[in-house]
């Protein structure tokens, strides 16, 4: 675990929309929102469901897998945070719910191919903060 | 009306563009003004003549109103994206089209070399809310998410980065002869493909080049038109389609469905076909934009547009010249307004040696979560 005052990477903004994803992602659950109307689930914390426009709504523990559908490894620093582990990749998964989403996978130096199936793994980075990261299934 | 939904065909009367590069003496709004004047003077027409104004980039039109001492009576403001310059050109349309306005004046202004933009990293708002819930994971920029785009069909399709380059030493060429561009040394394939990555698998010659610069369209009513200094370029047909839903992530189809939408629609709206086409404006943010683009547009089947490009239709002397002042890639970044202007000044027959013969009709297109295109013609029908 690395101790917060050096974790020097960008933290999420953690807010009444999608705290209960990041508490989630503490307790080693990959949260997302499903729609009480028509069960379309979605990774963004929207309070409107993007599929019908209900407004009803509910937390699922998602299965934490997916395939692995594109990546890019930064060679450019944008942020200092990440200078001593360029070049890094970031990864897009689908995630076996439907939903796509960005993150690294647990070594972030090799980039996996496209339709590697994988599962969630969580890294605490701070006492607040932990991430989900994925590795191969 | 008429079918196209365009009471007669507006036409843009006059352009302008400020040199680009480095500007760092002038703001977004110094940038605007100064091209709005070279519009103008191009046009015949004077300051006291606009009663629309529509402005991009520029942080506010109501101190750019101020400044210019102008009192429009149609007026909007669009956020500075690339996706936006297609539809001020389709709002000014709309606006003559129903009488808001008579002469409409387009405006963007740019200093992101000055100001040093960087389109990545702590103040990224690209996409949807922007990309701050994605920078833990160090993502971000919109080159990042064309990289995996452009990784994602070369899965599917087998395309390579030297197709990609093809585009770059295309769009370079064409900036050889535009004494305007900013880059202007000849490059080839080997060239970008030495070239360092940025995000990878994206090269350092598949990114735009961020400049200082303004441009200025002056847009009026087909009758009006017919009285201004210069030979008319009329808007045969403009179109526009989104893909908003989901449009944080990389899309699946390459914002396919947009482009086939539009497509759709935008040829009997202009009343021609593809084929009578005889240069294209690509919006070129990233080489990978350029495939999507012919893809979704109709131009070669899906997946082909690596080994299309590659047998040299976007060349000047091909079968579509395209992107023929250099482009994003190698005139300056002037996020689509530049490429609408270069459509006019081809049909006008004022772009010296690298004059596209006979170029009377022109398609402007542009891949993104707002896909748009518009239609120039050397005449209304």
């Amino acid at each position: 675990m690395t101790p917060d005052h050096i974790h020097a990477k960008p933290l999420p903004v953690i807010d009444h929309h999608n705290r209960t994803f990041w508490e989630g992602t503490q307790a080693h659950e990959l949260r997302l929102l499903a729609c009480d109307d028509c069960n379309h689930i979605r990774y963004q914390t929207f309070s409107t469901c993007p599929h019908c426009g209900s407004n009803a709504r509910h937390w699922i523990r998602a299965s934490g897998k997916g395939t692995v559908w594109s990546w890019t490894r930064f060679h450019k620093t944008y942020f200092p945070g990440f200078s001593r582990d360029m070049p890094y990749v970031v990864v897009v998964v689908e995630l076996d719910e439907g939903p796509k989403i960005y993150a690294n996978m647990v070594d972030m130096h090799v980039q996996p191919k496209i339709g590697t199936r994988v599962k969630a793994v969580f890294e605490t980075v701070t006492a607040e903060v932990t991430l989900v990261k994925f590795k191969p299934a | 009306m008429s079918m196209t939904g365009l009471a007669g065909r507006p036409a843009i009367v006059g352009v302008g563009t400020t040199p680009y590069g480095r500007l760092p003496e002038y703001d977004q709004y110094d940038l605007g003004a100064w091209a709005l004047k070279e519009a103008l003077a191009d046009s015949g027409l004077s300051l006291g003549d606009l009663d629309g104004l529509i402005v991009s980039r520029i942080g506010d039109y109501q101190r750019f109103g101020e400044m210019l001492g102008i009192n429009p009576r149609f007026t909007a403001q669009l956020p500075g994206q690339g996706r936006m310059a297609g539809i001020a050109v389709q709002q000014a349309a709309m606006a003559i089209a129903t009488g808001m306005a008579s002469v409409v004046a387009i405006v963007y202004g740019n200093n992101g070399r000055s100001s040093h933009d960087r389109y990545g990293g702590e103040g990224d708002q690209y996409g949807s809310g922007g990309a701050g819930q994605w920078f833990p994971y160090g993502m971000t920029s919109p080159g990042a998410l064309h990289a995996m785009l452009f990784e994602r069909h070369s899965a599917l399709y087998g395309t390579t980065s030297a197709q990609l380059a093809e585009i770059s030493v295309t769009f370079r060429q064409h900036a050889t002869l535009n004494p305007q561009a900013v880059m202007r040394d000849p490059i080839s394939i080997d060239t970008h493909q030495n070239s360092r990555f940025i995000c990878e698998p994206l090269h350092l010659f598949d990114y735009c080049l961020i400049n200082d610069g303004g441009v200025a369209l002056i847009m009026t009513g087909q009758d009006r038109a017919k009285d201004c200094r210069k030979k008319p370029v009329y808007i045969r047909g403009v179109e526009q389609a989104t893909a908003l839903s989901d449009s944080s992530m990389p899309p699946d189809d390459f914002w396919r469905k947009p482009m086939q939408s539009i497509s759709k629609r935008i040829y009997k709206k202009a009343d021609c076909s593809r084929d009578e086409l005889d240069a294209l404006m690509i919006y070129d943010n990233f080489t990978p934009t350029v495939l999507f683009s012919l893809e979704g547009y109709g131009f070669c089947p899906i997946g082909e547009s690596g080994p299309w490009v590659s047998e040299g239709h976007l060349r000047l002397g091909g079968r579509f010249p395209s992107n023929t002042s250099g482009g994003h890639l190698s005139e300056s970044y002037m996020q689509g307004w530049a490429l609408n202007v270069e459509a006019v000044r081809q049909i006008r027959g004022e772009c010296g040696d690298r004059q596209v013969v006979n170029a009377e009709l022109i398609q402007y297109m542009a891949a993104a979560p707002i896909c748009t295109s518009i239609i120039y013609g050397a005449s209304p029908r």
